[in-house]
This record gives C-alpha cells, sequence and structure tokens, in this order.
C-alpha cells in the first residue's frame, strides 16, 4: 500500500509537468489545427536556456526563469512568423511535415550549442519531505506548485481575457472569427508564444529533476499519449491526461517492471511504453480521448 | 456609403463567380440582393468584407470604396475598423462561447470601455438573449443564434452591416421578427444594411432599394416600391400572381423551372 501511495503521489507531482507541456501543444492544435511535433524540442530548449542564464550568464534563479520565458517567447513567434505562417492555406500535413523539420532542427542547434553531455540543473533545494506516507523530494513538490500555477494562469488568461476570448473563437471558426475582426495571423502567433512558454517552464521543471540534456525532446514528447488520452483539442484534458500520463508510468514502473523481469526479459523500459499503451486502449474506446470536443449539434 | 463599381470575381483563378457588378449602398438606408442560389449574393458580401481572400476568390477587376476609401484590397480586421461588418449566412457564433462572450468577441477591435453599455443594449434589443446570457451558445435555438450573430456584429458598432441570409432556416414568423428588427436598427442607430435574402417579399417590406441578381450580374434594379409592383419580380421572386392569390401548384413548379432561366 505504500508503494502504491508512493507511486501515486510521485505520478500526480510529474504529471502535472506533463500537463503543462501538453497545454502548450493543444493550443496550438485549437487555434491552427496543426500538430506541433517539434513541442519537446521547446521543452528541451527552454531548460538549455534556463541553464545558460543561470551558469553562463550568473543570473539569479527568479531572473534565469525571466529570461527563459522571454527567450523562448520570442523563439515561438519568430517560429510561427518564419516556419508555419508563410504555410497558412497550405495542406495541414506540409505544415506537420515542417514542424518535423523544425524538431530536427532545433535537436540540432541544442547539439551544436550546448554539446551532448548531460548537464545539471540545481535550481530547487535537495530535502525530502514525509507526506501521507510517501517520500516526496522538494523538487517535485516545485515542480507540482509552478506548473498548477502556470496552469491556473493560463486558464484565467483563456477565458477571462480578450486574447483569450480571441483564441477560443478563431479555435472554433476562423472565418466568423475574421468576420468580428479578429486577425488570425497574430492569434497563431499568441499561440505559438504561449507554447513555447509553457514548454519551456516544463523543460526547466522536468530538467531540475533529471538534468539538462537532448533526452529532454524525448520527454517532451510525452505530449502525444497526454493529448491523445486527454484529447487533442481540450485543455482540461490535456492536464487530466498529464496526471493519469504521470500515475500510469509510475505505476509500470512500480509493478509491471517487476513482473517483466520476472519472465526473464530485461525490464525497465515499461515506463516510456505504457503510456502509449493506455492511449491505445482510451483511442479505441473514445476516439475523441477522454475530454475531446464533440461538436454541439442541436436536434 | 459603400461603392460597388464594376466588380468582378473570379475563384480558383478560373471560374468566373460575379461579371461586373456595380451598385450601391447609401448611408442609413437597406438595400436588398434578391435572386436565386448560385446567383453571387454571398460572394459579393465576402469581396466587400475582405472575407474572400481567405477562400481563394479573388477581385479581379473594378472597385470598391466605403466613404471614398478603396477598400478592396484591405485585410478583414481592417475593414471592420471602418465599420463595415459582415454577418456570415449559417449563424455561425462560437458554439462553445456563451451568449455573452460572443457579444464580446464582436468588440474585439474596439478599444474604448463602453462595450458594457453596448452589451446591454444588445440585450435590450433581443430581450431573450438577456435570459440566455450565461448559456453556450450552440445550444440556443436557431432564432436566438441568428440575433446573436446580429448583436454581435453590433458590437463593433458598424456603420454597415453586410447581412447574409437571416431567415434562412427559420420559421416564417421568427423570419419576420428578425427582419423587424433589422428595420428598428436602422431607424435608431442609423446603421446601414446590405440584405441578401431568399425570402423576397418580406425583405422588400422593410428594404429601401433593391437589385436583383442572376449568374453574377445585376439584371434589376429599383426602389423597394418598383420592385415590389414589378410583374415578373412578383412572379419569379414573390410567387404572386396578378390577383394577390398563391399560384397553383403546378404554375409555382413552372417558375420555379423559370426562375433558374
Amino acid at each position: 500500500m505504500d508503494m502504491f501511495i508512493q507511486l501515486l503521489i510521485s505520478g500526480v507531482l510529474v504529471g502535472t509537468v506533463y500537463g503543462l507541456i501538453a497545454l502548450g501543444f493543444v493550443l496550438v492544435y485549437k487555434s491552427s489545427g496543426i500538430l506541433n511535433l517539434a513541442q519537446g524540442e521547446l521543452v528541451m530548449l527552454g531548460a538549455y536556456i534556463c541553464y545558460t542564464g543561470i551558469n553562463v550568464l550568473h543570473l539569479n534563479i527568479a531572473l534565469a526563469f525571466l529570461f527563459t520565458f522571454a527567450v523562448s517567447g520570442v523563439m515561438g513567434i519568430v517560429i510561427s512568423r518564419v516556419a508555419i505562417r508563410p504555410l497558412v492555406g497550405q495542406p495541414l500535413l506540409s505544415v506537420i511535415m515542417m514542424t518535423i523539420v523544425l524538431s530536427i532542427g532545433l535537436r540540432g542547434i541544442a547539439i551544436l550549442a550546448w554539446g551532448a553531455e548531460t548537464e545539471g540543473l540545481s535550481i530547487f533545494g535537495h530535502s525530502y519531505y514525509h507526506i501521507a506516507g510517501a517520500v516526496v523530494s522538494e523538487q517535485s513538490i516545485w515542480a507540482f506548485a509552478l506548473s498548477v500555477l502556470a496552469v491556473v494562469a493560463f486558464a484565467l488568461y483563456f477565458q477571462k481575457t480578450k486574447g483569450g476570448r480571441a483564441m477560443r473563437a478563431v479555435a472554433e471558426d476562423q472565418q466568423a472569427a475574421q468576420s468580428v475582426g479578429i486577425k488570425i495571423i497574430n492569434v497563431f502567433d499568441h499561440s505559438w508564444l504561449i507554447a513555447a512558454v509553457v514548454g519551456a517552464l516544463g523543460g526547466i521543471l522536468l530538467a531540475s529533476g533529471s538534468g539538462v540534456s537532448i533526452e529532454l525532446s524525448h520527454l517532451g514528447l510525452k505530449v502525444l499519449p497526454v493529448v491523445l488520452i486527454g484529447g487533442l483539442d481540450s485543455i482540461q484534458g490535456a492536464i487530466i491526461g498529464g496526471v493519469i500520463v504521470g500515475i500510469a508510468e509510475n505505476m509500470a514502473v512500480g509493478y509491471l517492471d517487476p513482473v517483466v523481469s520476472d519472465w526473464g526479459l530485461v525490464g525497465g523500459g515499461l515506463r516510456n511504453v505504457f503510456p502509449y499503451i493506455l492511449a491505445l486502449f482510451i483511442l479505441v474506446v473514445r476516439p475523441h480521448g477522454l475530454f475531446g470536443q464533440k461538436r454541439i449539434e442541436r436536434i | 456609403m459603400l461603392t460597388v463599381n464594376g466588380v468582378e470575381v473570379i475563384y480558383s483563378k478560373v471560374i468566373l463567380v460575379i461579371k461586373g457588378i456595380s451598385f450601391e449602398v447609401p448611408d442609413r438606408q437597406i438595400v436588398c440582393l434578391l435572386g436565386a442560389n448560385g446567383a453571387g449574393k454571398t460572394t459579393i458580401l465576402k469581396a466587400i468584407s475582405g472575407l474572400l481572400k481567405a477562400e481563394l476568390g479573388v477581385i479581379t477587376d473594378g472597385h470598391i470604396n466605403w466613404d471614398n476609401r478603396r477598400i478592396d484590397r484591405m485585410r478583414p480586421e481592417e475593414i471592420v475598423g471602418l465599420g463595415v461588418v459582415q454577418v456570415l449566412e449559417g449563424r455561425r457564433l462560437f458554439r462553445h462561447l456563451t451568449t455573452e462572450d460572443n457579444l464580446k468577441t464582436g468588440a474585439h477591435i474596439r478599444k474604448d470601455h463602453a462595450v458594457k453599455r453596448d452589451i446591454d443594449m444588445v440585450y435590450e434589443l433581443f430581450p431573450r438573449l438577456n435570459d440566455l446570457k450565461k448559456r453556450t451558445s450552440g445550444y440556443l435555438s436557431g432564432g436566438e443564434q441568428q440575433m446573436l450573430v446580429i448583436g454581435r456584429a453590433l458590437m463593433a458598432k458598424p456603420q454597415l452591416i453586410l447581412l447574409d441570409e437571416p431567415s434562412l432556416g427559420l420559421a416564417p414568423m421568427l423570419a419576420d421578427e428578425i427582419l423587424k428588427k433589422v428595420k428598428m436598427i436602422q431607424t435608431e442607430e442609423g446603421t446601414s444594411f446590405l440584405l441578401v435574402e431568399q425570402n423576397a417579399k418580406a425583405t422588400l417590406e422593410i428594404a429601401d432599394y433593391g437589385y436583383i441578381m442572376e449568374t453574377g450580374r445585376i439584371v434589376f434594379e429599383g426602389s423597394a416600391e418598383q420592385l415590389i409592383n414589378n410583374e415578373d419580380i412578383k412572379e419569379f421572386y414573390i410567387g404572386l400572381s396578378e390577383l394577390g392569390q398563391r399560384k397553383s401548384y403546378r404554375e409555382v413548379k413552372h417558375y420555379r423551372r423559370r426562375k433558374r432561366w
């Protein structure tokens, strides 16, 4: 039972970060219909930029965060304007291919700039706490708290502000949004900016536990099972999907890996595979994911 | 005042949809465009509002002026900023947003702080929307949705509304109610309308002037009164015979066939 609670709690903690990263992915999909397969690289670059801020520019942690958000935000807008905007109106597949090109390109840039070594990014304390019978690191509590904060801030922005309303309007009906004077390409820029910033924050939070490396881009791609489970176009689905994936991979490590080892297989790899298996099952039962939007049709 | 001068529209580089059209919408007037499906009425509205550009449609000839400024090369949001707003056909509201949020998006281009007051004004005009302000708009009835899209357009404080088939798919009584509101907006707010409709009779009752379109051309124009009293129009678009009675089924079928020319 202790082990179960331990796995559950640490799953929820890391899952919130996944949810945050997935939020950026969902936002780009909702506003422009584009599957942003470079979201993982935005996560990775966020961590590298923060690492540079702290270790090269010697910023304090708060400034390093702001520095990361600023650089990532600019990067998001540049990607939107330079890579995505010229493809508006082109077949969706070309746009998605473009995000693959971006993902490979950004990973290459990261290797050129920072090398392939894993660097430490210890920005939080190293204490451990006992919560409900589980041992929880200070780092994961920070990661959880900051993710929740970011999600709440984003939700308020999305629901209550003019910019958020414009995003929801564009997500719903692009031509109708244009007809009321919303400039769609600005909304695209906005969604990439937010995707890059929340991705970067997610990257910092993940790297504060695991270190900064190219591997983060794969971790960043955890968004795929997250959004498949939660529903591609659902903001709350992204968060809940993130938590589900966090819990699922921890449970896989705790309960399934030992079983697989007993069978004489090497084991240990289920952490990365299990979320996809789960996504597969959920997609079979609910093709829109758990919270995916069905169109409202009055009968 | 809107002037459309010799406009030609080509879709996908090959299909000539509008074949040189000229007309005008004076300030504070309701001008209607009547004509069968496929005549190009919607296309001309989109050409004015700039929405055509997103649809592979291109204005290849002529120009469109609004208050002596040429607007046919402008982007949709610039045209909305100048006070010309289109209400698209088919009640295109933001279905997952509430009634009130829909109205707020209508004020997107505005920077002043009177938005709240104008929302109340829309509620006054359409009291039913006031009761439904927190409702997800996708669940409103057809008539309520049509009121909402018109209300949303009003939120931009337009001087000209391009209104595309507001009575489409509504019960005749509701359609009349919507058109009455259009008349009310015109007289009270001084907003002019370019109104595209299939329902010729009800439309001509509120309109000041009308144009009849057919396969990309204007074939007839006149004041609403002239159009109502014109024999051909009566026969083809209103379906009334000399004595003011409905035509028999056979004759209506005949007129439908002729309507296609």
